[in-house]
This record gives C-alpha cells, structure tokens and sequence, in this order.
C-alpha cells in the first residue's frame, strides 16, 4: 500500500521559494511512480513585498504561503498543498510540528530555528532540514530522530549562537522592527543553500545520509559535509 | 611554541605529500587541512588558524565528535572541528 508523506516547509522566503518548486517536482514525479501521497504545508506570516522580488518569485502581493501554495498547487496537481499564514510561536507550534514530519526551516532568524529544533526533540519520529546564509556561504543542518533517539543532533547542539539566540522570530517583532533594512542576502547564495537541503533530503530518502551538517561557500566553490552523531550515552542524558 | 611556527605546520597538505605521525586534520566551514599538530592544544591550534579563517571566538571546539575545552592535547589522527555558526538569514 502506498505510504504518504507529511511535509512542513517553515519560512517562504529566498531559500524557501527556491526550494519549493523543486520539492515539488521531484515529490510529484516519484508519486507517479510509488503512490505515495504527499502533503505539504507552507507556512509564513509573512507578505510578499515588490522590494523582494529580487530574491523571491511570488506571482502576487499577499501572505507568502498562501500565494505560494495556491502557484504549486496549479503546477503540481497531484500533490496536495495547504497554506498557513501564521509565524512560528509558542502557541502554535505543537500543532505546526508533529511526529512523522519531514520539516524544511527555512527561516531567517535563530530564535525560530531553536524553537523548532526543541519542538522536534520532544518528538519520536522526525526529519528536520534546517537551512541559513549569510551573504556568500551557509549551512544545512538535518536533525533526525527515530525511534524516540536522536540519528543526529539537535540544531543547538554546537551552535550557541542557535541555542541562546540574540534575534527575536518575526512574531515578537514590533512594525518597526520588521520594516527595518535586513542585512543584504544574495540569491545565489539562497538557491545553494536550498540546493543542499535538498540534497540532504534525497540522501536521507534514500537512506544514504552521511552527515548532519554541511557548509557551502558559493565563492570559494565548496560544500563541506560533517557528521553530527549522538556519542555514547548521549541519547540518555 | 609561537604562532608563527603553528602557522609554519598549517599548510593545506599538497597531493602525493607523505603523511607524517602526528597528523590532525582541521574543519572550519567549508576548509580543512591536515597538518602536524599532535601535542598542540584546542587553543595553540584556534589561535595560529584565527586570522587565517577568520574563525569566531563563538566557534566551538569539537574533538571526534565530541565537545572540548581549549586546553585539551591533539592526538594524532584526530580530527579538530571549530564549528562555524549557522547562517542566519534565509
């Protein structure tokens, strides 16, 4: 019997809109041929502003994910897509996250990333993709648990920054602050970074994951992948 | 040992090279190195690649997989890891 697939993609922006169609296509291409239903969730709070449009392709003004779910779900009609145009908070993240997801983060603030990271630990079953740039390089972190043990480790393991973030998520930002100039991204930069998520997720699709974190400097031309396992006793702390 | 003669022992390791015994081998980011840095510690070592990576005084140290402190002895055949933080944005 076919299996089905729950998929969360947190954060629409540069490296979420270049990742997305592409999940898309490969997810609707292997349905074809498996049966398997896919379902995948975009959610943003987050509007689509023209002063985007030089990293991120929506084909309207509006709440991200709701304008880029209803785009795929035309493009990709044998997928199902559902939109949530809310950011990530303490209130609704237990219902955003749940066990058996596969979890693409995309999102442009650590706050977030460790909120979401902790919601997996408390997870059995789990997949999360987390992806970040600055302006010419990045990283991917894959956090995997099975079986109510962690394959991988946690986003804030290794990463203080992640674990005692100085930002705030978007949804404890006043108008002010969210108005504010960001610091300048490049859309190479986006599409490497999305381009290695996705390749993390195919590996771990094919049970060929090698590492829980890889670097990518598109200047330097590189990509270092890294393993990220639990040590002994780890798993029981 | 000054930093300049830790730098002297950092050199990216040229193809055909022979590997001497007391190899270890260096992540930050995207660049490794193997060099003879067995008997050096954590801090000799972050303190000879800091300007040269420009490695974050926030990177932390890992040894094999595992979290170490500054003072802590390179063996050879290890693998010393400074963690380049997370990128942020997105």
């Amino acid at each position: 019997m076919p299996g089905r697939i729950d998929i969360k993609l947190i954060g629409i922006g540069g490296i979420g809109c270049a990742l997305a169609p592409f999940l898309a296509r490969y997810l609707q291409s292997e349905r074809q041929l498996t049966g398997e239903e896919v379902r995948i969730t975009l959610v943003d709070g987050d509007a689509f502003e023209s002063k985007n449009a030089a990293r991120q392709s929506f084909e309207s003004i509006g709440n991200k994910a709701k304008v880029k779910a209803s785009e795929l779900a035309l493009g990709f009609p044998d997928l199902s897509f559902r939109a949530i145009p809310e950011f990530v908070t303490a209130a609704n993240l237990s219902d955003l996250v749940k066990a058996g997801d596969l979890v693409f983060l995309a999102v442009d603030n650590h706050a977030t990333r460790r909120a979401v990271s902790r919601r997996c630990e408390e997870l059995s079953e789990v997949v999360l993709i987390s992806g970040g740039n600055d302006f010419t390089d990045g990283n991917v972190q894959i956090y995997v648990r099975q079986g109510d043990r962690d394959i991988t480790l946690p986003l804030t393991r290794f990463h203080p920054e992640i674990a005692d973030p100085k930002d705030k998520s978007p949804a404890e930002m006043s108008c002010e602050e969210l108005a504010a100039d960001a610091a300048p991204q490049l859309l190479f930069t986006n599409l490497g970074v999305a381009c290695a998520m996705l390749n993390a997720f195919y590996a771990w699709r094919s049970g060929r994951l090698r590492y829980g974190e890889v670097y990518v400097d598109i200047v330097e031309g590189r990509a270092q992948p890294v393993a990220r396992a639990p040590r002994d006793g780890e798993n029981d702390l | 040992m000054s930093d300049a003669q830790v730098k002297g022992t950092t050199r990216t390791k040229v193809a055909g090279q022979s590997k001497t015994q007391n190899q270890v081998r260096v992540l930050y980011g995207v660049h490794s190195l193997e060099a003879d840095l067995a008997g050096r510690t954590v801090a000799d070592v972050r303190q000879a690649l800091r300007q040269a990576l420009n490695i974050s005084p926030q990177a932390v140290a890992v040894v094999d997989g595992r979290e170490v402190e500054e003072g802590v002895i390179l063996l050879a055949g290890q693998q010393l890891e400074f963690v380049r933080l997370a990128g942020e944005k997105g």
